[in-house]
C-alpha cells in the first residue's frame, strides 16, 4: 500500500477557510474530496496540520470528520500530526479517535515523535 | 315577514332566517363603521404628530425636511453596552424609516451623538449599506455629529464612503488606529490574515483563536444567518482597531441575518412555552457548552464556544454578543451579564475587546 503525506500549509493551504466549498476558498470540503479521500483510498496518508494559521472545527470537522462518518474504515489509514494547536487537538481527538494521532502516540525509543 | 304559504314549519323556518340575515347585515355594517372610526382616529393621531408628512402627500413625495422620528430618535451615546435598548431602537427606527420613505429621501441626523463606539459605528454602516442595496430609489443625506470625537471615528472606519458630498480623508483619533471595515460574503480567510497583521503581533495560540473565531464567525452567518434561498443580500461587516495608548484593540463582526436564539432554538424543550429559555439564556448555553446548531447533528456545535476561546487566555478580554433582543457579555474572569430587550436589532453583533496583548 502506498503511504502520503499531505502537508497542509505546502500542499493546501496555511489559512484553511470554511466547511463547505459554496462558503468560500479552501473549505473542508474541498481538502476532503480533493487531497484527503483520494489518498485514502490508494494506502496511508500522514497528514501534518502544523504551521497553520489556524483550524476552525467547521474545516476539520467536514474534511476529517466527514471522512470517519462515511468512510470509517478508512479513517485507520489515517496518521495525523499536530503540534502547535491544542484545541484543534481535542476536536480531532473527538471527531476521529480511531486515527493515529501524534499527540496521543508516545514517542517511540529513538526519540522520534 | 315573509307572506310565503305552505307548511307552518316551512314558515317557522323561512322567518327564523330572513331574520338572522338582517341581524347579521345590521352587525356586518355596524363593524364597518366601527372600522372607519378606528382608521380615522389613527389618521387624526398621524397628523397631529407628523404634519409634514401629510402636506407632502404619499410615497414618492417625502418632505426634505429633518423627520422627526429619526431626528428625536438618535441618542448622544450609541453603546451597546451602556445604552443597549437605546442603540438598538435607534436603528430599528432607521430601517423602519427608510422603508416608510421609499422612493423619497431620508436624513439621517447624528448631530446629538456624543459617543459612538466602533461596533455601533459598524452597524450603521451595515444599515446604511442595506438601504442603498434595497431602497435604490431613496436619498440619505447625513447630519454629520457636532462633536469632533464621534466625526472622527466614523471617519476613519470608513462610514462616510457611504455619504454623498462627506471628504472621506481619515481624521486624527487620537491614540486609536482603524483598520477600514470590510463586507464581504462567505468565508473570506484573506480578510481575517490581513486584520491580524495590522494587529500588534499576538502570541501564537491567540493568532490561533482570533483566527478560529473570526472565520467560525463568518461560517455561521453563511450557512445559519440568511436564507440561503435567497442568495443576493448576505452581508457580513468586519472591523478592527487598536489603540497604542491604552494597548486595547477591539475587532467587531456584524450580519444582519435571523439571529443565534433563532436558528439555534431546534431543540424540543427550548420551544415548548413553559420551558421556553429566553435568547440571552440560549446564547449563553451555546457559548459555554456547545453542542446547539440549527442542524441538529452531534458532531456540529462547536462555533458558538469558539467565539469566547479568544477571550479566555487573555489577561482582560470580553466578548459581546448581541442577536435580535438578546444581549450577553462575557468577561474573561467568569463574569457573564446577559439580558432581553423589547427593541430587536436586526442581526447579530459579536464584538471582542481586550485590555492587555493576549498571551
Amino acid at each position: 500500500m502506498a503511504n502520503k503525506t499531505i502537508v497542509l500549509i505546502e500542499d493546501f493551504t496555511d489559512a484553511p477557510g470554511g466547511r463547505f466549498r459554496e462558503d468560500g476558498d479552501f473549505s473542508g470540503e474541498q481538502f476532503r474530496d480533493d487531497e484527503l479521500l483520494p489518498a485514502l483510498k490508494e494506502g496511508t496518508v500522514t497528514v501534518d496540520l502544523n504551521g497553520a494559521l489556524g483550524l476552525p472545527a467547521s474545516f476539520l470537522d467536514e474534511s476529517f470528520g466527514a471522512v470517519a462518518r462515511k468512510h470509517s474504515k478508512l479513517v485507520e489509514r489515517l496518521t495525523i500530526v499536530l503540534d502547535d494547536n491544542e484545541i484543534a487537538q481535542k476536536h480531532l481527538s473527538e471527531m476521529i479517535p480511531r486515527a493515529t494521532l501524534s499527540w496521543q502516540t508516545p514517542p517511540t525509543s529513538a526519540g522520534k515523535t | 315577514m315573509c307572506k310565503l304559504g305552505g307548511h307552518p314549519f316551512a314558515r317557522v323556518t323561512l322567518n327564523t332566517l330572513w331574520t338572522m340575515s338582517v341581524r347579521w347585515r345590521q352587525s356586518h355594517n355596524a363593524n364597518r363603521l366601527r372600522i372607519q372610526k378606528r382608521r380615522l382616529r389613527s389618521l387624526e393621531k398621524a397628523r397631529k404628530r407628523n404634519p409634514l408628512s401629510f402636506i407632502a402627500g404619499a410615497k414618492g413625495n417625502a418632505p426634505t425636511e429633518l423627520r422627526p422620528e429619526v431626528d428625536n430618535a438618535c441618542p448622544e451615546i450609541l453603546d451597546f453596552v451602556k445604552c443597549p435598548q437605546d442603540t438598538a431602537k435607534f436603528f430599528s427606527l432607521l430601517r423602519k424609516r427608510a422603508h416608510k420613505c421609499g422612493a423619497g429621501e431620508m436624513v439621517v441626523n447624528l448631530r446629538n451623538v456624543n459617543e459612538v463606539t466602533p461596533a455601533a459605528a459598524l452597524v450603521l454602516i451595515a444599515e446604511l449599506c442595506r438601504i442603498n442595496f434595497f431602497h435604490r430609489k431613496l436619498k440619505v443625506k447625513v447630519a454629520l455629529p457636532a462633536a469632533p470625537e464621534p466625526h472622527a471615528l466614523l471617519s476613519n472606519v470608513g462610514f462616510y464612503e457611504y455619504c454623498d458630498g462627506v471628504s472621506t480623508e481619515k481624521s486624527v483619533s487620537g491614540s486609536r488606529i482603524f483598520w477600514k471595515h470590510r463586507r464581504g460574503v462567505d468565508v473570506r480567510q484573506d480578510a481575517v490574515a490581513e486584520l491580524i497583521n495590522f494587529l500588534p503581533k499576538l502570541s501564537k495560540s491567540a493568532t490561533q483563536r482570533l483566527f478560529e473565531a473570526l472565520v467560525e464567525g463568518m461560517q455561521n452567518t453563511s450557512e445559519h444567518a440568511y436564507n440561503r434561498s435567497k442568495r443576493s443580500y448576505r452581508f457580513w461587516w468586519l472591523l478592527g482597531y487598536q489603540d497604542t495608548k491604552t494597548k486595547e484593540m477591539a475587532f467587531c463582526f456584524f450580519d444582519q441575518g435571523a439571529g443565534i436564539p433563532q436558528t439555534i432554538r431546534t431543540r424540543f424543550k427550548d420551544k415548548l412555552f413553559l420551558f421556553r429559555p429566553t435568547g440571552s439564556e440560549l446564547i449563553h448555553t451555546a457559548v459555554m457548552e456547545g453542542r446547539y446548531s440549527r442542524t441538529k447533528e452531534k458532531s456540529r456545535g462547536r462555533g458558538l464556544p469558539a467565539l469566547k476561546r479568544f477571550i479566555d487566555d487573555a489577561i482582560e478580554g470580553e466578548l459581546l454578543i448581541f442577536s435580535r433582543e438578546s444581549q450577553c457579555v462575557f468577561r474573561d474572569h467568569g463574569q457573564i451579564k446577559s439580558g432581553d430587550y423589547d427593541t430587536k436589532l436586526h442581526g447579530t453583533l459579536i464584538s471582542w475587546t481586550l485590555r492587555a496583548n493576549g498571551q
